[in-house]
């Protein structure tokens, strides 16, 4: 075998051994989830205007004995949430009789106040709020009434909704 | 006698040139599913710009490279509690780092590969879907995800 050949040979042995060194590389990443404790809403007080007078206005405000109030009874201890209400627009009372109902006030608090938490327009958009270091949330609606000056005697009611979702 | 001209040889010697030294791949961000409900599936896309979990992988131009993931079935959390986890077909992509590129989605539970074209960089996004059951245990669940790539060419 002449020098050529010799040095051909050792070059073919190299290339193959480098061909056969790719070795695995590989990277993690985690994946995670946190499951949120389910949460429990409660309506604890109607929103209730008592007496009202044709054509007299009647406002309840948060602090007001009338003042309507949900809690959050069972949440992830400090969690942010969502509040959001469907809100109607008129009491309904005898024969089909409308009450409008309008210019609603809230106040949320990680305690049961009615002050210095923070203040809020209910309504169908979200209200960001936190349950407290147990999980709880209080909140108060109010509302004005505006009666008509013929409107028709009797009991007129509503239903409003607060809605609370972990985001 | 034959002789194999010089030249010839040397092209031999050029031709394979080891890229595995020049592939690398990186974690580089969580499937981070957040905050679930219970009972409800919740789905994070490959798109999500936050929560979709991310590898970011530099190989050179016009090489070619094959990589799996090894995915978990489940979330492991308090207690010995577990949350199934899925990934389906779509649940990834692969997207150079050029402009105009397009992502190229697979199955995440099959073997991939990918030639680099226009670019010697790409990002590898991952998404899922996880289900809490109606009473699962509420804490933090986690598992891990291995990308590994068998093969440079």
């Amino acid at each position: 075998m002449n020098r050529f050949m010799k040095v051909s040979s050792v070059l073919a042995l190299a290339l193959v051994a480098t061909a056969a060194t790719a070795q695995a590389q590989s990277a993690n990443i985690n994946v995670t989830a946190n499951v949120f404790q389910a949460l429990t809403v409660v309506g604890n007080s109607n929103l209730d205007f008592g007496n009202v007078f044709p054509g007299v206005n009647k406002t309840i405000g948060v602090t007001d004995a009338g003042a309507g109030k949900y809690s959050v009874t069972v949440g992830q201890a400090g969690a942010n949430v969502n509040l959001s209400f469907t809100l109607p627009a008129d009491l309904v009372g005898p024969g089909a009789a409308l009450l409008p109902v309008g210019s609603w006030t809230g106040h949320w608090a990680a305690t049961d106040v009615t002050s210095g938490g923070t203040t809020f327009v209910p309504g169908p958009g979200n209200e960001a709020a936190t349950l407290s270091g147990t999980g709880l949330l209080f909140v108060y609606i109010g509302a004005q009434v505006t009666p008509a000056a013929a409107q028709a005697a009797g009991a007129y009611t509503a239903v409003a909704t607060m809605t609370v979702a972990y985001f | 006698m034959n002789r194999a001209p010089p030249l010839v040889l040397a092209l031999l010697a050029l031709s394979v040139v080891p890229v595995q030294g020049q592939t690398s791949v990186s974690g580089v961000r969580d499937l981070a599913f957040g905050a679930l409900p219970v009972g409800i599936t919740t789905i994070i896309l490959p798109t999500d710009p936050i929560k979709s979990g991310q590898w970011n992988m530099t190989s050179p131009v016009r090489s070619r490279v094959f990589f799996r993931l090894t995915l978990p079935s489940q979330l492991n959390g308090p207690g010995g509690a577990t949350m199934p986890v899925d990934f389906r077909n779509g649940d990834a992509f692969i997207l150079e780092v050029a402009a105009g590129a397009q992502p190229e989605y697979f199955n995440p539970g099959g073997n991939v590969n990918h030639r680099f074209t226009g670019s010697n960089q790409a990002i590898i996004r991952l998404g899922g879907r996880a289900t809490p059951a109606p009473g699962q245990r509420s804490g933090a669940y986690s598992n891990t995800v291995v990308l590994t790539i068998s093969n440079i060419q």
